[in-house]
């Protein structure tokens, strides 16, 4: 049979299981059981992902439904407000920038936490609380934090002679801020996935690498990273996502999207254009196209590189 | 046309008020919306409550919807659903797009109860009357200003003075005023209104914001910026960062809070004078949808009016922090005597008359994003005071209908 015959599903023979009633009778429970979720799944998200594209092609509000049909006039919008683009270019900032470190860190973290360190366990526990603390009340102090008179990270860099930093009222400082609270809000959490790969690394290996005479980073390099790799890969995936959607980050910090809208994310942009001031349904579903659509193609790009990179014991 | 409305509008309150008769042992439930916080809701049980005493049959239910945001949506929703509820309370943007649903409530106020209505808070089409407002005054720190501006140039003067750089190290320590450009483009709006300049031209066809009266108020703003505190924060979260501030009235609390726990005292005054004396108001109106049923309408009109009253509204003002939205509730008793009592809202009391709110363009929401962003990039450097306006004054073109 030629791949394409193999793509052609109507043309293969029946499989034999099919021919069994107990296989129908078995398949049909399964999908009764999974039938709640799936409807759950198809009003909450399959359908909504689906009006997200008839909206973005149609000039709607909430008292104009099913609204007029206006072809790529979004999109042309979208593209044309140097809005979009800011917004875009501080989303790709934040991705680029606190995602390996975040990763980087949250390696250093887990070797560590790997180590037979006394007070281990609260050492694990208080790396992971900064994931579990409520998102909103974590950003709430780390504003009092940021704050230019009185926050502590102020009054840390004034002991080395740093002069106070207006890190929520300059624009060149508003990414930054974001970046940190971000690093620091998940380093820990892919601190602990990492470490559970860590523990689940055969032990043969290094006896092995001992037995070699490997050096401490030798080992690091040339077996625990690569064996880390499925897990690395794992986090990169998320993390990727999550960053490119952030906004609650930036909305509580700022009490909207920074400075000169220098904290601007593309899901801040989107929220501005469909749900604050006069509600623009469409750009706002065109502009989540976009992201859902740079999402994608990054996402593929990464299984790609996986394919090569990640190995699996 | 407009005798004939009336005559179909006394008819319509004649059918109703025979068929209350009628059924009055019959009770009607008002669903009233809001977005009130539990700390007004003492507030509100205790108005509906003398509002049953005059009406045994009619209560009202105070129908919690979250957030302004939240509430927006749910009331575009239930329009779009049919499932209005009796009343609502609405920012004058969200009108136009929902004013087909609305009842016109001309026709069921005299003259003199128009003529009662604080001008500034009235509206061509009347669709909703003023509730809860509140207006722009100036808060200023007594400890640093002892005597509050009167003037444009008395604030730019005492602005200049009272930014310091008090320990020598080259970073002020306290500036002379606080702007909010992006969050609250109001301050630069109550500037505007004094120097007589406005947005948009009356019938709303062209922009004016770059007139004459339109530059001068932004030179005027523009002009403050190396002597205020520009942030998007609250301006009384840094107390004692800032000598004064034009901010809303209904926040005198959290104002005076802060400055008590720093040492400090807080006061307000009204706004310096440019042209003329003015003020911004906010705050929200209420609707009466007119597909909810002729009953609840008809209960809905007499609470309206009930809550209008000179003694409640001064009463709602009283204990809330807003202030009356008649010229009748501010000479009232209860409001006057609470003035003597409580000087901070003796300023915000005064400028009430001459005060006025936000368009109800339905675009305005965007309109004041682009004014938001002008006031923004002019104050941070970002843009020329002339670049900023000329790509304000495009977006705001665009956004007439």
């Amino acid at each position: 049979m030629s791949r394409l015959d193999k793509l052609a599903f109507w043309k293969r023979p029946i499989p034999d299981e099919w021919r069994s009633p107990t296989f129908w009778k078995d398949t049909t429970w399964a999908y009764i059981y999974v039938a709640p979720a799936l409807i759950i799944l198809a009003i909450f998200t399959f359908y909504p992902f689906f009006q997200a594209f008839r909206l973005s092609l149609y000039k709607v509000s909430f008292t104009n439904f099913p609204g007029q049909f206006i072809g790529l006039d979004h999109f042309r919008y979208i593209f044309g407000d140097k809005y979009f683009w800011r917004a875009l270019w501080h989303t790709l900032v934040i991705v680029g920038v606190s995602v390996p470190v975040t990763l980087f860190l949250a390696l250093l973290v887990a070797n560590l936490l790997n180590k037979p360190l006394r007070l281990r366990t609260f050492a694990r526990t208080s790396f992971f609380l900064s994931y579990i603390t409520p998102m909103v009340a974590v950003i709430m102090v780390w504003r009092l934090m940021y704050n230019e008179s009185y926050g502590v990270l102020n009054y840390f860099l004034s002991l080395f002679g740093i002069h106070r930093i207006a890190w929520l009222n300059d624009p060149q400082y508003a990414l930054p801020s974001v970046i940190i609270l971000s690093v620091w809000r998940y380093v820990g959490y892919q601190a602990i996935i990492l470490l559970a790969g860590m523990q689940g690394i055969d032990q043969m290996y290094y006896e092995a690498a001992r037995i070699d005479g490997a050096s401490g980073f030798q080992v690091w390099r040339k077996i625990t990273v690569p064996l880390l790799t499925p897990q690395i890969f794992f986090l990169l995936i998320i993390s990727m996502i999550g960053s490119f959607k952030i906004f609650t980050e930036v909305y509580v910090l700022f009490n909207g999207p920074g400075p000169l809208k220098a904290a601007e994310t593309l899901v801040y942009y989107i929220m501005r254009q469909g749900f604050f001031g006069t509600q623009h349904l469409g750009r706002a579903a065109a502009a989540s196209i976009v992201l859902f659509a740079i999402i994608f193609v990054v996402t593929l790009l990464q299984m790609q590189v996986a394919k090569r990179r990640v190995h699996y014991q | 046309m407009k005798l004939r409305k009336t005559l179909i509008a006394l008819g319509l309150l004649a059918v109703l008020a025979i068929g209350f008769a009628a059924t009055a042992a019959e009770p009607i439930t008002i669903e009233f919306w809001h977005r009130f916080s539990e700390r007004h809701n003492e507030t509100l049980e205790q108005l509906s409550t003398w509002f049953n005493w005059l009406y045994p049959n009619i209560n009202v239910e105070w129908v919690y919807q979250g957030s302004y945001s939240a509430l927006q949506q749910s009331i575009n929703g239930a329009v779009v659903a049919g499932e209005v509820p009796t009343m609502t309370i609405f920012y004058e943007d969200w009108i136009p797009a929902v004013a087909d649903a609305l009842l016109p409530l001309e026709p069921f106020f005299s003259t003199t109860e128009l003529a009662d209505i604080i001008p500034g808070l009235l509206y061509k089409d009347l669709l909703t009357v003023p509730f809860n407002k509140s207006i722009m005054v100036l808060y200023y720190i007594e400890d640093y200003v002892p005597v509050p501006p009167t003037t444009w140039q008395e604030f730019y003067d005492l602005c200049v003075a009272n930014t310091v750089d008090e320990d020598g190290d080259g970073q002020i320590d306290r500036y002379g005023t606080g702007l909010r450009p992006a969050a609250n483009p109001e301050q630069f709006l109550a500037l505007l209104e004094q120097n007589n300049g406005t947005i948009l031209n009356e019938d709303w066809t062209a922009v004016t914001l770059d007139n004459e009266a339109g530059v001068e108020a932004l030179e005027f703003y523009a002009s403050l910026a190396p002597y205020a505190w520009i942030t998007s924060e609250y301006l009384n979260s840094n107390i004692g960062y800032v000598a004064m501030a034009i901010d809303t009235s209904a926040g005198f609390y959290y104002w005076d809070t802060a400055a008590k726990e720093a040492g400090l005292t807080v006061k307000a005054a009204p706004l310096p004078v440019g042209k003329k004396a003015a003020s911004f108001i906010q705050g929200t109106n209420i609707g009466i949808f007119k597909d909810a049923p002729a009953e609840e309408i008809a209960a809905g009109l007499l609470f309206l009016k009930f809550l209008l009253e000179a003694d409640n509204t001064a009463y709602w003002a009283v204990r809330t922090g807003y202030l009356p939205v008649t010229l009748s509730g501010l000479e009232s008793t209860v409001w006057t005597d609470y003035v003597a009592a409580n000087p901070e809202v003796v300023a915000s009391s005064e400028m009430m008359p001459v005060g006025v709110s936000s368009l109800a363009h339905p675009n305005y929401g965007d309109m004041r994003a682009a004014l938001g962003t002008m006031c923004e990039e002019i104050l941070l450097g970002a843009e020329t005071l002339e670049d900023a306006l000329a790509i304000a004054v495009f977006e705001l073109e665009s956004l007439l209908e």
